[in-house]
């Protein structure tokens, strides 16, 4: 089942165009979308949860979101930002975590809570957690909603090892709950963690190679600018039971 | 000075009594900016000033003493220089008296405002909640600008100049980004294009 489909997307900012007709399709499942800094990742994200304006279509569980009302398309797809600081919206981590369930009037599914923010969390100012605090309760705030799409954009970021702990846990959790998880980073090391079925390469707005995770190779990544998988990520992924 | 006033209005959430909080308390506050102006304009001087004076020790005993000083600071100086003005250009002298009265006794109400209120409190109304909003998120950033300014070492009227560029491009692309995150729960704040 196909559940998010691009078709020759463009999008410019001015005369500059970031994405260049890009098409893709999506089906429940973890894909990661890679490439070095500003190739278009963030910006293929916003064009998804329609955060930015875009030429061509994309459908999400079979309807064009450009017909969707705001509050039936944030139901259908969790959109959670690279840089938690700037998305924070009220006094306490709890409230934050409430405000997209008063605005939609949904109940919540508080399993997606627990498995990224901890309860001692709850009563504090977002503005004065730490980086890998502010990045899980930025994406608990947002998927709380339980949308069966998830725009995951650099979930990695300001993560320590318990925090990248805590995404493998929802992101497994996601899996096995049928969500289409589609996740943007830069370091194919952090992309092997998530055991991806399908990945994509953006380079300069265009996807020059995508396919099955199990088929990228070192060549590809090197000529997009990203880190090939070394000695050191081999010997970390290895020992945690990942065949690279 | 002025941003330890700012921190303590922006942490004072997190201590301030629970009845200051809640929602409904909200529309007292608004009733008591709206009365406290139209009270200074209305009312005998004396009278006025007492109204300064409760307000002023509402706030000291609420625990916001710095915001009081600074309340009391500015509006001694705001009166000097103005009165200064009227002096030299002949101008009325009551009604600088009467304008100082205004600025007076509405300041303590909307620090209390500013302190007080969650932004979840102006749910209602969208204008209100994205502006404090952008206040909120602002005046964090700016007060960590101002540390890396400090660490720094950029002093004097640089440094001000600086703080004061600053808050203007973080309102600007801060807005946007907040824009971004109050769509991803559904708030619609601006027409789509
Ligand atoms: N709001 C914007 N206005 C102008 N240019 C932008 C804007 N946002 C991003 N860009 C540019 O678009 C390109 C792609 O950005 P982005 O999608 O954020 O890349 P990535 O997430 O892959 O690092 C970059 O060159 C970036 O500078
Ligand atoms: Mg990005």
């Amino acid at each position: 089942m196909i559940t998010v489909e691009l078709i020759n997307v463009w999008v410019y900012y001015g005369d500059k165009s970031v994405l260049k007709g890009i098409s893709a399709k999506f089906t429940p499942g973890v894909h990661v979308i890679l490439g070095r800094n500003g190739a278009g990742k963030t910006t293929l994200l916003r064009a998804i949860a329609r955060l930015v304006e875009f030429r061509g279509e994309i459908i999400v569980m079979g309807k064009s979101i450009k017909g969707l009302k705001r509050r039936d398309l944030v139901k259908l797809v969790g959109y959670c930002w690279q840089n938690p600081y700037y998305g924070f919206i009220e006094a306490t981590v709890r409230d934050e975590i409430r405000a997209t369930l008063d605005t939609l009037r949904l109940p919540g599914n508080w399993e997606v809570v627990k498995l990224l923010v901890s309860e001692e969390l709850m009563e504090r100012d977002p503005f004065t957690l730490s980086g890998g605090e502010a990045k899980r309760v930025s994406m608990a705030s947002i998927l709380i909603a339980d949308q069966p799409i998830w725009l995951l954009d650099d979930p990695f970021m300001f993560l320590d090892k318990s925090g990248v702990d805590s995404i493998l846990r929802l992101v497994e959790y996601g899996r096995s709950r049928g969500k289409t998880i589609i996740a943007t980073m830069h370091e194919v090391f952090y992309a092997s963690l998530l055991k991806p079925d399908t990945y994509i390469i953006l380079d300069q707005g265009v996807i020059s190679s995508s396919g099955e995770w199990q088929s990228l190779s070192d060549d590809v990544l090197e000529k997009a600018g990203i880190l090939p998988r070394g000695e050191i990520c081999a010997s970390i992924c290895t020992s945690r039971g990942i065949r690279l | 000075m002025l941003l330890s006033v700012l921190r303590e209005v922006l942490d004072y959430k997190y201590k301030a009594p629970q009845i200051l909080l809640s929602p409904w308390s909200f529309s007292f506050k608004f009733v008591l900016l709206i009365s406290s102006v139209v009270f200074s304009i209305t009312q005998q001087i004396i009278i006025a000033i007492a109204y300064v004076i409760a307000l002023l020790s509402i706030l000291l005993v609420l625990g916001l003493w710095r915001s009081t000083i600074y309340i009391i600071t500015s509006i001694l100086i705001l009166h000097a220089s103005m009165t200064l003005g009227a002096l030299l250009l002949h101008g009325d002298l009551a009604r600088v008296t009467r304008f100082t009265l205004v600025a007076a006794s509405t300041l303590p109400v909307l620090v209390l405002i500013a302190s007080t209120t969650k932004p979840s409190a102006l749910k209602r109304m969208p204008i209100l909640y994205l502006l404090s909003i952008v206040f909120n998120n602002v005046l964090r950033e700016i007060l960590d600008v101002v540390t890396v300014y400090r660490a720094r070492g950029v002093e004097g009227l640089n440094y001000w100049l600086r703080v004061i560029i600053a808050s203007i491009t973080l309102s600007i692309s801060r807005s946007s980004s907040l824009i971004d995150s109050l769509r991803s729960r559904g708030i619609e704040v601006e027409k789509e294009h």
